[in-house]
């Protein structure tokens, strides 16, 4: 392109330079907005009037759904909603590919779930032909939604996230499919999604290269998932207390046993309902060779600090470990003073130890007990230093 | 030091790590073409200092904290007080400091993005395309035309023709 050109003409101040983007770079652009605004786009102008039927990447919102209207007019909303996605994947030029696919449904009621997924359904099937990459369904509605079976055999795809957040104790579940074959799958994010383990043993033999999985708030069966993958190098897994109504406390589910290959493991729960679970869960859990970066969430420093400890007697190699302090909700943490100076704290094992990032909400009394409980315990590391990150303010982000 | 050349002729001197923040520059040093020089004929010295700044600071963001974990690692020799850090979140400061950078007229926004996509430099491209697409977003066909200076070569019909072919679009 000529510089000069553009210089010139730039000072005359009407020059259309956006439209003289190259295509690849207005479908960027593009793929920043909803799917229907996208669109619309298609009347700027010539240069503008096909754009969208190339376009990569869909963003679908159903977020206008308003909960003002009656049942009637709800499902002609949403029927309209779906008519356009239906049709813009209709009219779209037939050999380009469709890269990430996103949905992201809110706050309707009325059968929703059961109507989405019956349009869902033929979107991912058209979707498959078309080498898709990215699918991302997020949904916050009210009754549970069963997430379709084909999802699990899209073979192109390399992330998938599926999120469901209603405002009650539903939770999404996946209609589980024949086979799973993911041969590029990379990420696997669920949030509040019921996993069996029929499930996860399809899920362990249909993707060879999964590296990151999430089970975030997912009721976990009784039985346990295995997750016995040997290419799992991130792995997330919550426990809250939804899912421990369901867990066999007295015998351990060997979540962690069969994540012995990862490099980054987050832990996320509410373990004051769980410690029992959680002990046993460590005492069977095999070494974790190659975890270099933990992180644990929601576990009380102080009274659950030994528990940590015989974590950590299992990660040799840990480079780095991050703790969230948020304090006890039980009130015999708040006066640790006395317990404290007589307990004995256990020292960390790990000799390759080079951070522990403690992340704080508020600067309270039990906060400095946590911190002094660290000190003691990283004594003899010499290469351990402790990070302290306020984490108030920034909770929102992301 | 790499040296990139504007297309005005303009030098700047960088250290290897920003320079290798763009796409193309990382293969040319990874293929080992052995480079001090890179012109870069597509992009003038005004906007490749912008460019610049961007790949600097987010450089420097990723090296302060490992540099800050080699500090403490020398001092914390072995005696009973570990030393301690209160650092805020950096993240966020970072994605601030985005925000701030970003806020440039459309003149600009449009040789950035130019420049992004040449240089191949995502974070910077998803950036500044981000930033273009906030400014189309919520506006009518006739206000983004007008902030873009797109010129309207449809003529009334077959504008009409358009939306009217296309309800499913426009409702």
């Amino acid at each position: 392109m000529a510089r000069s050109e553009s210089k010139s003409s730039r000072s005359l101040g009407n020059r259309d330079m956006v439209s003289s983007l190259p295509d690849s770079v207005l479908h960027h652009i593009m793929s920043f907005m909803p799917a229907r605004q996208a669109v619309q786009l298609c009347v700027l102008s010539k240069r503008w009037k096909t754009l969208w039927t190339t376009l990569p990447v869909l963003n679908c919102c159903f977020n206008e759904l308003w909960i003002n209207l009656n049942r009637l007019e709800h499902s002609a909303r949403v029927k309209s909603l779906a008519e356009f996605v239906s049709t813009v994947l209709l009219l779209r030029e037939a050999t380009s590919n469709l890269h990430t696919l996103m949905l992201d449904c809110a706050c309707g009621d009325f059968g929703l779930g059961d109507m989405l997924c019956t349009f869902i359904r033929p979107w991912i099937r058209y979707a498959i032909k078309r080498n898709l990459r990215v699918l991302t369904i997020n949904t916050k509605i009210y009754e549970p939604i069963i997430f379709p079976s084909e999802i699990f055999t899209c073979p192109s795809l390399e992330h998938v996230t599926l999120s469901f957040t209603g405002p009650n104790d539903a939770t999404g579940s996946i209609d589980s499919p024949e086979i799973i074959n993911l041969p590029f799958l990379e990420r696997l994010h669920f949030k509040r999604v019921e996993l069996n383990q029929d499930f996860m043993s399809k899920l362990l033999h249909g993707c060879p290269v999964l590296e990151d999985l999430h089970v975030e708030d997912g009721p976990v069966e009784a039985k346990g998932i295995n997750l016995n993958m040997p290419s799992l190098s991130e792995a997330y897994i919550e426990f809250v207390v939804c899912s421990c109504k369901k867990l066999d406390v007295t015998k351990s589910n060997n979540i962690l046993h069969n994540l012995f290959n990862v490099h980054r493991l987050e832990l996320k729960g509410n373990f004051f309902f769980s410690q029992d679970y959680l002990e046993a869960e460590i005492s069977n859990c095999r070494t974790f060779l190659k975890l270099i970066c933990l992180s644990v969430n929601h576990l009380c420093l102080i009274c659950h600090f030994d528990l940590l400890s015989s974590l950590l007697e299992h990660c040799p190699n840990l480079k780095k470990l991050s703790l969230v302090h948020l304090g006890c909700p039980f009130s015999f943490c708040q006066e640790p003073c006395k317990s404290f100076e007589q307990k004995k704290v256990a020292r960390f094992k790990c000799e390759k130890l080079e951070t522990v990032e403690l992340k704080f909400l508020v600067e309270d009394r039990t906060f400095y007990w946590a911190v002094k409980c660290l000190q003691e315990a990283v004594i003899g590391l010499r290469n351990c230093r402790i990070i302290m990150t306020s984490d108030a303010g920034s909770s929102d982000e992301e | 030091m790499i040296t990139l050349t504007s297309s005005d002729g303009v030098q700047f001197d960088v250290r290897e790590a920003v320079a290798k923040e763009s796409q193309i520059i990382r293969d040319m040093i990874q293929d080992d073409c052995v480079i001090t020089n890179i012109p870069l004929a597509n992009v003038n010295h005004k906007i490749l200092s912008i460019v610049l700044e961007y790949c600097q600071m987010h450089v420097d963001k990723t090296e302060m904290e490992v540099n800050a974990s080699k500090h403490q690692t020398t001092t914390g020799e072995g005696s009973s007080s570990v030393p301690v850090a209160l650092k805020v979140s950096s993240n966020k400061n970072l994605n601030d400091w985005d925000k701030e950078f970003i806020n440039v007229d459309l003149d600009t926004l449009y040789d950035l993005i130019l420049a992004a996509n040449y240089l191949n430099i995502s974070g910077l491209l998803n950036l500044t395309t981000q930033a273009a697409a906030d400014i189309i977003k919520g506006k009518t066909t006739e206000e983004i035309r007008a902030t873009f200076n797109i010129k309207n070569d449809f003529t009334p019909e077959e504008e009409a023709a358009i939306r009217k072919e296309n309800p499913w679009a426009f409702e």
